[in-house]
């Protein structure tokens, strides 16, 4: 499904599109097809009301060069992944896990429930973490933190 | 299939002598009360079984002579409830075609209308299913089968496609992927609504363990003391049945 006769558009912290001579524009949602495991492989651009498939593309490299900003720009609020660069502390409560972290966009404190289906590693070494509210966390290479993040990996995932 | 006998205990027959041919890449669909032979035909047929006597003929060949892994690997079976494994929608889809691309497995799971629920899950084609893992409904379930069936793309199919437990948008989705399934295939499918066997090029009803009727959907409804068209008749009266149930229960 190409994007040739789509214009996208990022305005207002949302996505729109409209198509060459039809009413618009419409709000859609930008979604990677595998958001965990590739997320650079398989973008699907959705009309936000009917859920119909506008555009579907491998990657954003497929999308002209105004759409894939737009979309690059919609994925990123979507997906965006907090990098944890430092485990500060780490505390069990009930089953719910209390991690202080370093980020590189700042201090965070995630809850991670359900351990087992939301710390993922991933083929290439790194690993995902989902919190409880859904915030993303990655770990690009745990063995590359200093000692002490990962002791706190090791007793925690 | 020449004269197929068979029993699953000494002395009780469950087929008695069943008789017919399926043209290459048509479907086939075979009607008859529970209990009939219906499913003892696929079982040999995949041979799950063997038969006491007679014999089925792929292509002039005797299917005993045929080796066991290759005929197996040439049918690709969509049951009403499929096995999902632990793993992804990714990984299931692709069960049996583990080397298929990523784009190969969206454009089966498209064919099989599957795709726009899969991408309505939160992590989409990287959704975890079977333990542990999210529970699909039925209708989901079968369009995912449908998805890898068409990616394994076998020449041969099994439907058992019973549809009963969704509702009429998704039955209709599931019909459509269904007839963009068993294009150019030979399929054999068992079906429990008759409605929807009106897209089978041949329908076989068989009773008691016999061939007892043959023909068209329009040929058999058509015959006023056919068998077929008894079952319709009576499922139409239990549907009737069960559908004044409901609105009785509603009010």
């Amino acid at each position: 499904m190409s994007d040739s006769k789509t214009l996208l558009t990022w305005e207002r912290g949302q996505l729109w599109w409209e198509k060459e001579g039809e009413e618009g524009p419409r709000k859609a949602i930008a979604l990677y097809a595998r958001p965990i495991s590739a997320w650079g492989e398989g973008i699907s651009i959705l009309d936000q009301k009917d859920k119909s498939e506008i555009i579907w593309v491998k990657t954003s490299d497929d999308l002209n060069k105004n759409n894939k900003k737009a979309v690059l720009a919609a994925l990123e609020v979507r997906y965006g992944f907090f990098e944890i660069v430092k485990i500060l502390a780490s505390e069990m409560n009930f089953g719910n896990c209390i991690v202080k972290v370093e980020t590189r966009q700042g201090p965070r404190v995630m809850n991670v429930v359900s351990a087992w289906k939301n710390v993922l590693f991933q083929k290439d070494g790194s690993v995902i973490i989902r919190d409880a509210v859904g915030n993303r966390y990655r770990i690009p290479v745990p063995s590359a933190m200093d000692p002490i993040s990962q002791n706190f990996f090791r007793q925690t995932f | 299939m020449v004269d197929l006998r068979f029993s699953y205990e000494k002395g009780k027959e469950v087929l008695k002598g069943v008789d017919f041919k399926i043209p290459k890449g048509t479907m086939v669909g075979l009607v008859g009360k529970s209990g009939a032979g219906k499913s003892t035909i696929i079982n040999l047929f995949c041979r799950f079984h063997q038969p006491d006597s007679g014999m089925i003929r792929v292509d002039g060949h005797d299917l005993n002579d045929l080796n066991l892994p290759w005929w197996r690997r040439n049918i690709g079976i969509v049951m009403q409830d499929p096995f999902l494994f632990q793993g992804t929608l990714t990984e299931n889809i692709a069960y049996c075609k583990p080397d298929a691309s990523f784009d190969d497995i969206v454009k089966a799971a498209k064919a099989a209308h599957a795709h726009e629920f899969i991408l309505d899950k939160e992590d989409a084609y990287d959704t975890m299913v079977g333990d542990g893992g999210i529970n699909l409904s039925g209708g989901e379930k079968q369009r995912i089968a449908i998805a890898r069936a068409i990616l394994h793309d076998p020449p041969f199919l099994i439907l058992d496609e019973a549809t009963s437990a969704v509702d009429s948008e998704t039955e209709e989705k599931i019909q459509t992927s269904i007839q963009e399934l068993v294009k150019g295939r030979t399929t054999i499918a068992i079906a429990h609504r008759l409605a929807t066997l009106r897209n089978a090029d041949h329908l076989i009803v068989v009773n008691d363990g016999l061939v007892v009727e043959e023909g068209t959907h329009k040929e058999l409804i058509h015959r006023e003391d056919g068998h077929f068209r008894k079952l319709v008749d009576l499922q139409t009266k239990n549907n009737r049945i069960r559908s004044e149930t409901i609105e009785v229960g509603d009010v």
